[in-house]
């Protein structure tokens, strides 16, 4: 999963790299570890300009704050888990 | 011995038990709710219901905290789970304000990044103040699974190991995205916190151990990231019984696997395993007071 991936249209750019397409060669972390993150994908609810950190409802509205100058890069949404994974056993 | 005092002494909290109490400490976790019949100064709640825990978690590590910091001031904010990144950053200005002497954040995912993410940069900020111990995550033995905010380069990520002192399988590993080795330190799990008839497994719980030893030190040196230096370069080195084999999720492919391993090799880094090791109370304690004697005004 990469959170500078982005779907515009049909076609995917790169969040962090404003106004390259997502692909291998342009990956700022290397061609190799690019496939381990577009194996799977989100949808986010919404995306953020950095660093001002506003919030972003839809792709095009990314694009715009890119493309003003007014995001650095932009990042998709994260949603986490209070204590995702953890268990518990009981013992008698 | 009772399960939990086999944590304590683990990372050797029993021989400084008496002088790091919590007194004038200020510790904020921000979890899922309080305990019952916890002290907590104050509760600030991001949701629409009541303080008390009903999923088990916060409460378990309040409990911890409160065994742990008896005489300190305690403070939670109650947040959502599933917790949208907004929220969380909402909760981490509200603990901010308070100006806690440690903030415990067990709340993790698994979306890799490079701390470049909102919640990372935030956490960050916080960390300028107080001492942010996170939750590695329970996304292991595959590599690269810590996610934010505990790749947030200035938290203390904390990483867990099983009561012998081994590492545990399913503690998240580094390295982060851009290259940097996380945890920066772990703490055991898997035993029975006081007054609760269940042994807690996840880096969750590991992380209140560090952040009460954080806590106490950040009273006495007033610097977040010398505090968390000092918990690194005082850690016991930790079994790493297991096999280092990098397991990446998503590179199904021999091909991919190789070719990672021939041009990235941070990742055989062992810190990536379990940071700088164990916490170590006492021997952090004692370096604390020698630098506060060697800085002092004479």
């Amino acid at each position: 999963m990469c959170i500078f991936r982005i779907q515009r249209g049909r076609k995917y750019f790169c969040g962090k790299r404003y106004p390259l397409n997502c692909s291998p060669s342009i990956c700022p972390f290397g061609e190799v570890l690019w496939q381990s993150l577009v194996n799977r994908d989100y949808k986010p609810g919404g995306y953020w300009s950095m660093p001002s950190m506003q919030r972003a409802d839809s792709p095009e509205e990314a694009w715009r704050l890119l493309s003003s100058g007014e995001a650095h890069y932009v990042v998709k949404e994260i949603v986490f888990r209070v204590g995702g994974g953890c268990r518990s056993l009981s013992r008698l | 011995m009772p399960v939990f005092e086999q944590a304590l002494s683990l990372i050797r909290f029993l021989e400084v038990g008496r002088e790091l109490t919590g007194s004038g400490v200020r510790v904020v976790f921000i979890d899922s709710g309080c305990g019952k019949d916890l002290p907590v100064k104050d509760c600030i709640n991001l949701t629409e219901s009541s303080d008390i825990d009903t999923e088990g978690h916060g409460s378990a590590v309040h409990r911890i905290l409160a065994a742990m910091l008896p005489d300190a001031e305690i403070y939670m904010v109650k947040v959502p789970d599933p917790l949208p990144d907004n929220v969380l950053i909402t909760a981490l200005n509200e603990a901010h304000k308070l100006m806690p002497h440690a903030v415990n954040l067990s709340i993790t995912s698994e979306i890799p990044s490079d701390g470049s993410d909102p919640v990372s940069v935030y956490v960050n900020h916080v960390a300028s103040r107080s001492v942010v111990a996170v939750a590695a995550g329970n996304g292991g033995p595959r590599m690269m699974s810590v996610g934010s905010p505990a790749v947030a380069s200035a938290a203390l990520t904390v990483g867990a190991t099983d009561l012998r002192a081994r590492l545990w399988r399913r503690s998240s590993r580094g390295p982060t995205l851009d290259g940097r080795w996380k945890p920066n330190i772990v703490a055991p799990t898997g035993f029975r916190p006081p007054n609760m008839s269940q042994e807690l497994y996840g880096t969750s719980f590991s992380t209140p151990l560090a952040a009460a030893v954080a806590a106490c030190l950040m009273k006495q040196l007033k610097d977040p990231s010398t505090v968390a230096r000092i918990l690194e370069l005082t850690a016991t080195p930790v079994n790493l019984a297991q096999p280092t084999t990098p397991l990446l999720t998503g590179l199904r492919k021999a091909e991919l696997v190789k070719k990672l391993l021939t041009s990235w090799p941070r990742i055989f880094d062992p810190r990536n395993l379990a940071g700088m090791g164990m916490l170590n109370a006492s021997a952090a304690h004692r370096l604390t007071q020698q630098l506060r004697k060697a800085f002092s005004p004479i």
